[in-house]
C-alpha cells in the first residue's frame, strides 16, 4: 500500500506550497487533479524521487521512500511523451525493463507475454520510432509492467492521444491495474477520464507558506 | 496585388543572392589569380613529384588527423563527464574555460601553453621535463589544437545532451542504467548526429592551422600548407610555389568539404549550456574516479595555462612599452579591424540567413542550398590563401602593402563568417518564422523590424556572434603576417615579433592586453545590446 502523509512541497519563488495526504491500495487507481501549474507533476516527481519534499512521509508497505534512490523505489513511471528510446526496436526497449536476474529465455518469454497482453506483440521487431503515439505509450506501459514494480506513476499519459485511442488506453489501464495488482497514481487533466477510470480523487491547491 | 511582406521578402532574397554571388566571385578571383601565378606555365606532375610537396601534405594531414582524434575523444568524454557531474564544484569555471577558448587569440594561447608545458614552464619546474622532450614540435601543436578544439566539441556535444528530452533521463534513472547503458541509449545517439560535422570542422581548422603551427611548430619539420605558403611568400619570394601550395590546399579542403558537412555544426550560447540537466545517475566508483580524472584533465588543459599567464607573468620589464606610439598604433589597428570585421561578418551572416529562409519559403531548394553553402566557402579558401591571391592579384598594379588594412579586414570578416552564420542562422530562422505574420500585419519595414523586433529578441545570439568575430579578428595572426610592416602592425603581430626576439616581458604583457581586450570586446558588445534591449522595454 502506498501512503503519502502530510507531504508538503514548497515553491519558494512563488511563496506558496501544496500539502497533501492520500493512500493507494494495490489494484486501485488514484487520480491527482488540480489547475494547471499547481504542482501535480512536481508531486509525482517527488514520489518518483526526482524532487525532495519539504516535509512529510512517503511510504510503501511501511517502508520510507524518501531515503531511497530513484532506482531503488518500488515504482515505474510513464510520462506524457519520450517514454521510449526511438533508436531501439520495440523488443530492445522492453528488454531494458526486464529485471537483471532473469535468464535470457525468461526475458524473451516475459517480453512476449506482456507485449501480447498489451496488443503490441506484432510490433516487437519494428523500430520504436515507426510506432504511433498510442502504440509508443503502450510500449512504455509494457516496459513499466516488465520492471515488476508494484506502484505505477502516470503523468497525463492520455493527453497526447485522440479520443478513440484514449478510450482504449483507459480500458487497458483499468484491466492491467487489476491483472497485475498495481497501485496506480495518475495525473489527470480531464475529470471525465477520472470517472472513466473509477479512480479515487486527490485535489491539489496552492496555499501560502505559513 | 502583391503584399508588402512579399516585397520585403524579395528584397531580402535579392540582397542575399547578391552577397552569395559576390562571395563566389571572390573565391573564383582567388583561384584565377593563383592559377595565373603558379600553374599556367608549370608542369604539375613533375612539381607534385617533388618530395617537398609530398612531405608538406603528409605532415599537414597527419597533424590534422591526430588533432581531430585527440580533440574528439577529449571533447566527447569531457562533455559527458561534465554533464554527468553537473553538481560538482568547478563546473562554472570549466564552462568559462570552454568559452574562453573560443575567444582567446591563438597568440595568447601559444604563450599560455608554453607557460605550463614549455621548457621553462611550470611542469618543467616540477621536474617533468623528461615527459616533454622538446618544447616545440608536433606535441605542442597537438596540445594547442586540443586547447581550442576540445572546448568547441564539448560545447556542441553538451548542447546535444541538453536537448535530450528529460523523460529519457528519468527513465534511465528509474531503470538503473549503468554508465555504459547511458552511453549506448542516451549519450551516443544524441552526440553521434553532430560528430561528423563537428569533426569535419575541426579537421578543416587544424588542416588550415597557421598561427599556432607558426609559433609552436618549431621549424620546417612540423609545418602545415598554410605555414609553407607563408614561408614561400615571405622568405623564399617564390610566388609560383606559394600558388601551387594554395591550390593543393584548396583541392584537399574541397574534397574534405564534399564528404563532411562542417556547416551544420551548431554553437550553442552559454544560457543553453548552463541549465542543470535532470539526471540521477547510479554512482559507480570506477566512473566516479574516471570523471574526476577527466575534470582534472580539463582544468589542466583549459584553466591552468591561462591562470599561469594571468597570475604568473613577469611584466615589469615590459610596462614601459605601453606608453610607446608603436603600441597604441597597433592597438588602434587591432580594434578597428575587430569592430569592422565583426560588423561585416554579422551583416553578411544575417543577409545570407534571411535569403536562405526566403528561398526555402518560396520552395527554391537549389538557391537555398547555394546560399547556405556560400557561408562555408571561406573554410575552403582560408584567410592566408585569400591574402596570397590578393597579394598576387594586386601586386602588378598597386603598392599592395598600402591596402593591407582593407585586405585584412575583408579576410577577417570572411574568416569569422562561418561561425557567425552557425550562431545566428538557427535562432534567426526560428524567430523570423514566429514573428513573420505579426510583422506583416503591422507593416514593419526591414530596418524597423530588425531594430525593434529582431535585435532585442536575439540579443544574446547577436552579442555572441559579434563578440566572437570581434575577438577572433582582434587576435588573428593570419593575413597580417603577409601585409604587416613597420608602418602597419597589429597587437598579435607585435606579440609574434616579441616572441621571436625573446622579448619575454613585452610578449607576456601584450598577451595579457590581447586577452583582456578580446574579452572586453565580447562583453562590451554583449552589454550594449542588453542596454539597448532594456531601453526598448521601458
Amino acid at each position: 500500500m502506498f501512503h503519502a502523509h502530510n507531504v508538503i512541497i514548497q515553491f519558494e519563488d512563488e511563496n506558496s506550497q501544496i500539502c497533501t495526504s492520500f493512500t493507494v491500495q494495490p489494484g486501485d487507481i488514484c487520480a491527482i487533479v488540480g489547475p494547471s501549474g499547481v504542482g501535480k507533476s512536481t508531486l509525482l516527481s517527488a514520489i518518483a524521487g526526482f524532487e525532495t519534499p519539504h516535509s512529510g512521509t512517503l511510504t510503501w508497505d511501511g517502508q520510507d521512500l524518501v531515503s531511497l534512490a530513484v532506482w531503488e523505489r518500488p515504482l515505474a513511471c510513464l510520462f506524457q511523451s519520450d517514454n521510449i528510446f526511438t533508436h531501439l526496436s520495440v523488443r530492445r526497449n522492453l528488454a531494458l525493463g526486464v529485471p537483471r536476474e532473469l535468464s535470457n529465455k525468461e526475458c524473451v518469454l516475459a517480453i512476449q507475454e506482456v507485449a501480447e497482453n498489451l496488443g503490441i506483440g506484432a510490433f516487437l521487431d519494428r523500430p520504436a520510432s515507426d510506432l504511433s503515439g498510442g502504440q509508443q505509450q503502450r510500449v512504455g506501459l509494457a516496459r513499466a509492467l516488465l520492471t515488476n514494480k508494484p506502484l505505477l506513476l502516470l503523468d497525463e499519459p492520455f493527453s497526447a492521444l485522440d479520443t478513440e485511442t484514449r478510450e482504449t488506453a483507459i480500458a487497458l489501464l483499468k484491466r492491467i491495474t487489476k491483472d497485475y495488482d498495481l497501485a496506480v497514481i495518475i495525473i489527470a487533466h480531464d475529470e471525465a477520464d477520472v470517472t472513466a477510470l473509477d479512480a479515487s480523487l486527490v485535489r491539489l491547491y496552492r496555499e501560502p507558506i505559513s | 496585388m502583391r503584399l508588402p511582406h512579399n516585397d520585403s521578402g524579395f528584397t531580402r532574397l535579392i540582397w542575399g543572392t547578391f552577397i552569395m554571388g559576390a562571395l563566389f566571385c571572390l573565391a573564383a578571383i582567388c583561384l584565377i589569380s593563383l592559377y595565373q601565378a603558379g600553374l599556367a606555365d608549370t608542369n604539375i606532375s613533375s612539381l607534385l613529384s617533388r618530395p617537398y610537396f609530398g612531405y608538406v601534405i603528409y605532415i599537414t594531414l597527419i597533424q590534422a588527423l591526430l588533432s581531430v582524434i585527440l580533440s574528439v575523444c577529449g571533447g566527447v568524454l569531457g562533455a559527458i563527464a561534465l554533464h554527468r557531474r553537473w553538481h560538482w564544484p568547478l563546473r562554472r569555471l570549466i564552462l568559462a574555460g570552454c568559452f574562453m577558448a573560443m575567444i582567446v587569440p591563438t597568440t595568447v594561447a601559444a604563450i599560455s601553453l608554453l607557460k605550463l608545458w614549455g621548457q621553462s614552464g611550470f611542469i618543467s619546474l616540477l621536474g617533468g621535463s623528461a615527459i616533454i622532450p622538446d618544447r616545440l614540435g608536433l606535441w605542442s601543436v597537438l596540445l594547442a589544437h586540443c586547447f581550442f578544439n576540445i572546448p568547441l566539441i564539448m560545447r556542441v556535444c553538451l548542447s546535444r545532451l541538453q536537448s535530450v528530452p528529460q523523460g529519457q533521463y528519468r527513465h534511465a534513472a528509474l531503470l538503473r542504467f549503468s554508465a555504459g547503458a547511458y552511453f549506448r541509449h542516451i549519450e551516443w545517439p544524441a552526440i553521434r548526429t553532430v560528430l561528423p560535422s563537428v569533426s569535419g570542422l575541426v579537421f578543416l581548422l587544424c588542416f588550415t592551422s597557421f598561427s599556432l603551427v607558426l609559433m609552436l611548430g618549431g621549424g620546417p619539420a612540423i609545418t602545415t600548407m598554410e605555414v609553407s605558403i607563408y614561408t614561400a611568400l615571405r622568405f623564399d619570394f617564390d610566388l609560383s610555389k606559394a600558388a601551387v601550395l594554395c591550390v593543393i590546399q584548396l583541392v584537399i579542403c574541397a574534397i574534405i568539404l564534399v564528404f563532411i558537412k562542417p556547416s551544420s555544426t551548431n554553437f550553442a550560447s552559454d544560457n543553453v549550456l548552463d541549465a542543470a540537466p535532470l539526471r540521477a545517475d547510479h554512482q559507480s566508483k570506477i566512473w566516479l574516479v574516471g570523471d574526476g580524472l577527466l575534470w582534472f584533465g580539463l582544468v589542466i588543459l583549459l584553466l591552468v595555462p591561462l591562470g599561469l599567464l594571468i597570475f604568473n607573468s613577469d611584466i615589469r620589464g615590459g610596462i614601459d612599452f605601453l606608453s610607446t606610439p608603436r603600441f597604441w598604433s597597433a592597438f588602434a589597428h587591432s580594434v578597428a579591424l575587430a569592430i569592422g570585421a565583426a560588423t561585416g561578418a554579422v551583416t553578411l551572416a544575417m543577409s545570407l540567413a534571411m535569403a536562405a529562409a526566403e528561398a526555402q519559403r518560396r520552395h527554391w531548394p537549389l538557391l537555398s542550398r547555394l546560399v547556405e553553402f556560400s557561408h562555408s566557402l571561406f573554410l575552403l579558401v582560408p584567410a592566408l590563401v585569400l591574402g596570397t591571391s590578393f597579394f598576387i592579384l594586386l601586386r602588378p598594379y598597386v603598392a599592395v602593402f598600402d591596402y593591407g588594412f582593407y585586405i585584412i579586414l575583408l579576410g577577417n570578416a570572411l574568416l569569422s563568417l562561418p561561425f557567425c552564420y552557425r550562431i545566428l542562422a538557427p535562432a534567426l530562422l526560428t524567430h523570423w518564422h514566429k514573428t513573420d505574420r505579426l510583422c506583416h500585419a503591422l507593416r514593419l519595414g526591414i530596418w524597423q523590424r530588425f531594430r525593434l523586433i529582431t535585435l532585442p529578441a536575439l540579443g544574446a545570439e547577436f552579442a555572441f556572434a559579434f563578440g566572437l568575430s570581434a575577438a577572433l579578428s582582434f587576435g588573428d595572426l593570419g593575413i597580417i603576417t603577409l601585409f604587416g610592416s613597420q608602418e602597419f602592425e597589429t597587437l598579435p603581430y607585435l606579440l609574434f615579433q616579441f616572441m621571436n626576439r625573446y622579448g619575454a616581458a613585452e610578449a607576456d604583457l601584450l598577451a595579457l592586453v590581447l586577452l583582456g581586450s578580446a574579452l572586453s570586446l565580447y562583453y562590451i558588445s554583449y552589454y550594449l545590446i542588453k542596454v539597448y534591449r532594456g531601453l526598448l522595454a521601458r
